[in-house]
């Protein structure tokens, strides 16, 4: 399995517009282009993960990860705001990056966690936080992860 | 040959009766008044009340007859001090219960002679290590691990359809043939046998089966269990043993997620593990197990410093599907519960701790011992010199005491599991499975 595989360049904006976890958690599910319903049962279901405990795991990056019937197979988004924002993450740093994943609750090929290792393992490579920062276009990305054999 | 044991807490204690029940003399110094009274009550050993760090206190407990030092103190440095203190016979080997890892650097550890310790003896790791040989048969609810891990002794619950349910030993060994795979042991309503061919297998029989690793699977098979690959573990807590397990599992290339509560552990943790996945939260909350996909997780290892919470988070990851669930317990009382409950399998740190303590002062002709938590029983490797008097002679023939078994024969590179026809002989390992009131007449036969 390559994470190459469940990114596509729709699913990628590099210069996020949202302000505050909130604000961006938001704007993360808006890029899944699900109907205005689904993006509301969605951002509650993230915020509620959040409130059980922060996804952002340090060094910057976050995964906002949850279950939910809004999506019928697993997907997922890529998104920056270089300026950073406070997203109560272990480290108390301000977040850059956020591979946001959503699963549908019964999964045939069971890719949910397989995904979620893979792109917390990408994460703490010495170097991503720095190459993420330079990256220009969502393609970027993309070569960033193909190149990394993720 | 007599013992000094310095620390009457658990590890001090459990190490004390087993020794103790070996004929050894054993004394254990401790400050607390209470626990050795408590020791004095229970074991049959001597009790020295002072600091067991102090020359003049060990002089009392009658350190130069001495041929064996254990200092098991809940802190590191009075252990370390204890041995330096520690004068006995000459050739007496100190061991020391040392947790913290700065003690196991390359500075320490290339000059032992400064602490003047020979072995240390770190809990939290050997928990981990217990717990990751527990993952690895991911059914087995205690495992032990000989030959360079080429053999395992492995604890198996018989289920209802089990290929074995309801027959006798000999009609199973007989369709097994030669296949490396021996039941050593049976606990049945609390009480462990050693069986023999007539032993008929029940449901919900406890087996301590040896196999080879290739063979770990027929095992599994036949006592209805199915083998599972490791691949993804969670871990609720970010205790010492919770960050070892990781690193282990790290090596193993076994996905771990850690759920930490506290956020500054939490970030400590990040930084040092590179390949798992940490997050901060609360173990024994439902929705979060759920949400972090405790269901489909090959298991779960609730390693948090509190005995309570590891309970209740075992039992939310079993509800919520874990496959398997491996619980820390401090509490020794606590380990039969576990199961009792309905848990998989339980470990203690302490538990850990005393039996490879007792791995290693065995050294002689022994070289690898296992103590089982719910049975009278363990697992003993003996080398075999050219004195021991069962040497060359077939098995069936050959006079164990009762209530012992030769559970496998490794001769070089080969491992033998045997039948009554097989012989032990000079050179060779044996590893004997025997209850606990046969360790000390057993061990007589195999002199160093």
């Amino acid at each position: 399995m390559r994470l190459r595989e469940f990114f596509s360049a729709d699913a990628i904006k590099l210069q996020l517009e949202g302000n505050t976890k909130d604000e961006l958690l938001k704007e993360l599910v808006s890029l899944l282009s699900l109907d205005e319903k689904s993006d509301g049962t969605l951002f509650k279901m993230l915020k509620r993960r959040e409130n059980l405990g922060s996804t952002g795991i340090g060094r910057g990056i976050a995964i906002p990860h949850c279950r939910s019937l809004v999506v019928s197979q697993l997907r997922v988004v890529f998104g920056r705001k270089p300026a950073g924002v406070d997203f109560k993450a272990i480290d108390n740093k301000p977040v850059h990056d956020f591979f946001l994943i959503v699963a549908p609750p019964m999964e045939v090929s069971n890719q949910y966690l397989p995904v979620l290792g893979k792109i917390a393992q990408f994460a703490k490579e010495p170097d991503i936080p720095e190459r993420l920062a330079r990256l220009e276009e969502p393609e970027h990305f993309l070569a960033l992860l193909e190149e990394q054999e993720f | 040959m007599s013992v000094v044991i310095v620390g009457a807490g658990e590890v001090g204690y459990h190490v004390a009766e087993r020794l103790s029940n070996e004929g050894r003399q054993v004394v254990v110094v401790d400050l607390n008044a209470d626990r050795l009274d408590y020791v004095q009550s229970h074991l049959d050993v001597g009790v020295i009340e002072g600091n067991g760090a102090s020359p003049a206190v060990l002089e009392r407990a009658d350190i130069a007859q001495a041929t064996l030092f254990i200092a098991v103190t809940s802190v590191d440095e009075v252990n370390l001090v204890g041995c330096t203190a520690a004068r006995g016979k000459p050739g007496m080997v100190k061991v020391a219960r040392v947790s913290n890892p700065d003690f196991y650097t390359e500075v320490a550890r290339l000059r032992p002679e400064r602490f003047s310790v020979d072995v240390m003896i770190n809990p939290e790791r050997e928990l981990a290590f217990d717990t990751l040989q527990l993952l690895q048969s991911t059914v087995a609810t205690d495992i032990a691990a000989f030959a360079g891990g080429k053999l395992q002794l492995i604890s198996l619950q018989v289920t209802e359809d089990a290929p074995i349910t309801n027959r006798t030993l000999a009609d199973v060994t007989a369709e097994l043939g030669r296949l490396p795979l021996l039941t050593a042991a049976i606990e049945r309503d609390g009480q462990t046998l050693v069986p023999d061919g007539s032993t008929v297998v029940r449901a919900g029989d406890q087996v301590y089966v040896i196999a080879t690793i290739d063979a770990v699977n027929k095992a599994l098979e036949l006592t209805g269990h199915q083998h599972t690959e490791l691949t993804r573990v969670m871990i609720a807590g970010g205790s010492v043993e919770a960050f070892y397990l990781a690193q282990m599992l790290q090596e193993h290339k076994v996905h771990a997620t850690l759920l930490v509560q506290d956020r500054a552990r939490a970030q400590e943790l990040a930084e040092k593990l590179h390949k798992a996945l940490i997050l901060v939260g609360d173990a024994t909350d439902v929705e979060l197990l759920e949400v972090e996909g405790v269901g489909d997780m090959d298991a779960f290892v609730a390693l948090t410093d509190e005995d309570q919470t590891n309970i209740l988070s075992s039992l939310v990851a079993k509800q919520a599907g874990a496959k398997q669930v491996v619980t820390l317990v401090n509490k020794l009382q606590y380990v039969s519960l576990a199961r009792r409950i309905g848990l998989d399998a339980a470990v203690s740190p302490r538990l850990s701790a005393a039996n490879a303590i007792l791995r290693q002062v065995r050294r002689g002709s022994v070289t690898r011992v296992a103590t089982f938590k719910d049975t009278d029983a363990e697992a003993i490797s003996f080398t075999v010199s050219p004195e021991c008097p069962v040497a060359g002679v077939p098995l069936k023939d050959a006079d164990f005491p009762d209530g012992t078994i030769v559970a496998a024969i490794v001769r070089g590179e080969t491992v033998i599991v045997p039948r009554g026809d097989d012989q032990i002989e000079p050179g060779d390992t044996a590893i004997v499975f025997a209850l606990h009131d046969a360790v000390g007449p057993v061990t007589k036969l195999f002199p160093s």
